[in-house]
């Protein structure tokens, strides 16, 4: 029976028996292809007792990034601090899938403890692009990335913090969705930077995202940062009628493309919408402040995570090195425990929150959030949308590094996605085109709790583009 | 920035987060903090003057819990507890 490609539309499709000889085989290919993926950190043992056979999206496969905890489960953060961390908790969102029926083949690889942006630097080494294995996914949730990307999995769970979900959406040619802040319960969640966090949906297309978030989507009594919201028929509202609506180009961003062939399919799409009746229009938003995005999230996120990951000493859980006393085993369990990529950024964290460093970075970091949000917010307060390219290229090889850190391509277009985790905004990435047999996306971010409606826009725009269901079958 | 970046900040950062860093790391981590320090000179460009810093996206409603506090003698509490290596031994959570 075929298993590659399959959407949850095409799940509903089939009787329990049909989904049960499915299952078999999609944890066979997912152990099979791990070889060449690395996209899952473990596999879930699935026991009878534990299906649920009676809801509508009973049987129906997804995976869960390696940060989120599921009860008696490994959850390891991609860290080798917590390589033998088993919660005796489930996620609140995870809770929710269960009840609807939903497997979980595994939990997925990620860069260590959720920092970082390549998919590389997680303990359990790099997770590989299905469009090309000398390629990256991008991260943190490179294997959530992968796992559906390859077609194996209809969705998959990750987290965004940064783009953590949009931007490897972007590279492996997949949707990728960040909620509203708090929309989606972070209970469970491992906290990075958490004025910032959400939980985050890949999925093939906009409908199955609609669906996902449907379920878990709502209002948690063990999350105090979880919120309600007014409209949570997500799926059913999808293909809204974009004549009349206002989409915003950030002026800024886009005169940072350098990639002609991303810019030219870009700049398709946009006729194309204005052929619909969509209003499209530049605004700007000052320089300064784009080119002070990543700074400002740097200082930040390495600030917050620095305190965040303060409980990981092996005392209470995880990995226990032992030592002379007890300070001793905690200073040997986190030497040992953390990779260097994650201690340079507790150590910059540490540093912006010194005393004498606090004002000049860390509050002040605070008060350039707030200014960009109000730009921000201005921009999506008076249009339905801002819709600009994911990402400037497709995903590069993994010995490239990035050698111009101040340009505007850098600062601005590769990193500007971040301000929907500042001000909170839903915001998605859907697949634009292939360069060179490599995907690329493009991203649709609007107003704070307008989930329902960026999903419909976004549903239009998927048909626009006309790349639904896109995946790239790893031999 | 107030501080220079040198081996022995390095080291001072990484005794305040518990952990310790080789030698052989130093100079990595050194020319980590220099990208870093050319990405922040970017905020020095901007005027926060008389603006408050944000923390959450919008306002969030904290429900505190009802509980109370009751003062306890922790020693005496544990005096009948097993211990090895300064460690409490207790019942094993995940079985």
């Amino acid at each position: 029976m075929k298993y590659l490609g399959l959407t949850i539309d095409d799940y509903l499709k089939l009787d329990i028996k049909q989904r049960r000889e499915i299952l078999t085989e999609v944890v066979k290919e997912s152990i099979r292809l791990n070889k060449k993926l690395n996209a899952f950190i473990n596999f879930s043992e699935l026991k009878e007792s534990d299906l649920n056979l009676d809801s509508s999206y009973s049987l129906i496969p997804y995976a869960i990034k390696d940060n989120i905890s599921t009860k008696d489960i490994l959850t390891t953060g991609g860290s080798s601090i917590l390589s033998n961390y088993v919660p005796c908790f489930n996620a609140t969102v995870i809770n929710r899938l269960n009840k609807a029926g939903f497997v979980s083949v595994g939990k997925t690889n990620l860069d260590e403890l959720a920092l970082g942006g390549t998919g590389t630097t997680g303990y359990f080494g790099p997770s590989y692009n299905p469009y090309d294995l000398n390629r990256i996914t991008g991260g943190s949730s490179g294997g959530s990335a992968a796992s559906v990307a390859s077609g194996l999995l209809p969705f998959a769970l990750g987290s965004d913090t940064g783009d953590s979900v949009r931007k490897p959406a972007s590279l492996v040619g997949i949707v990728g969705y960040k909620p509203t802040f708090g929309l989606i319960s972070r209970y469970g969640l491992f906290p990075f930077a958490n004025s910032l966090d959400t939980i985050g949906i890949f999925a093939r297309n906009v409908l199955d995202t609609a669906r996902v978030l449907e379920i878990t989507a709502g209002k948690d009594a063990l999350d105090p940062t979880s919120i309600k919201i007014d409209d949570y028929q997500f799926s059913a509202n999808l293909n809204a009628n974009l004549k009349g609506k206002k989409g915003v180009i950030i002026k800024e961003i886009y005169d940072s493309i350098t990639n002609e062939e991303a810019k030219k399919s870009f700049d398709q799409l946009i006729k194309k919408l204005e052929t619909l009746g969509c209003k499209i229009i530049f605004r700007s938003i000052d320089k300064k402040l784009l080119r002070a995005l990543l700074p400002t999230y740097y200082i930040i996120s390495c600030s917050e995570a620095s305190i965040n990951n303060s409980n990981l000493d092996g005392i209470k859980f995880g990995k226990r090195v032992n030592g002379l006393d007890i300070t001793d085993s905690i200073v040997k369990t986190r030497t040992e425990g953390f990779g260097l990529s994650i201690k340079k950024r507790f150590l910059l964290g540490s540093y912006c929150l010194k005393k004498d460093n606090q004002e000049l970075l860390y509050q002040k970091a605070l008060k350039i959030k707030r200014l960009i949000v109000e730009q921000f917010n201005e921009v999506l307060n008076d249009s339905d949308f801002i819709i600009n390219l994911a990402s400037n290229d497709v995903a590069p090889n993994f010995d490239f590094k990035e050698k111009d850190i101040l340009s505007d391509r850098y600062l601005i277009l590769e990193n500007y996605l971040c301000f929907a985790n500042f001000n909170g905004s839903p915001s998605i990435t859907i697949p634009l085109t292939l360069i060179n047999n490599l995907p690329i996306g493009v991203n649709i971010t609007s107003s704070v709790k307008s989930d329902a409606k960026l999903l419909s826009i976004a549903s239009t725009i998927e048909k626009v583009i006309d790349i639904n269901n896109q995946y790239k079958e790893v031999k | 920035m107030n501080n220079k970046v040198d081996r022995n900040l390095i080291k001072n950062l990484a005794e305040d987060l518990a952990f310790s860093i080789n030698e052989s790391e130093i100079d990595d981590i050194i020319s980590y903090f220099d990208d870093a320090q050319n990405l922040f000179s970017l905020i020095d460009e901007i005027d926060t003057t008389d603006v408050s810093p944000l923390i959450f996206p919008f306002n969030i409603e904290y429900k505190m819990r009802d509980d109370k506090v009751i003062e306890t003698n922790s020693s005496e509490i544990l005096s009948n507890t097993e211990t090895k290596d300064n460690f409490v031994i207790i019942q094993r959570v995940v079985k």
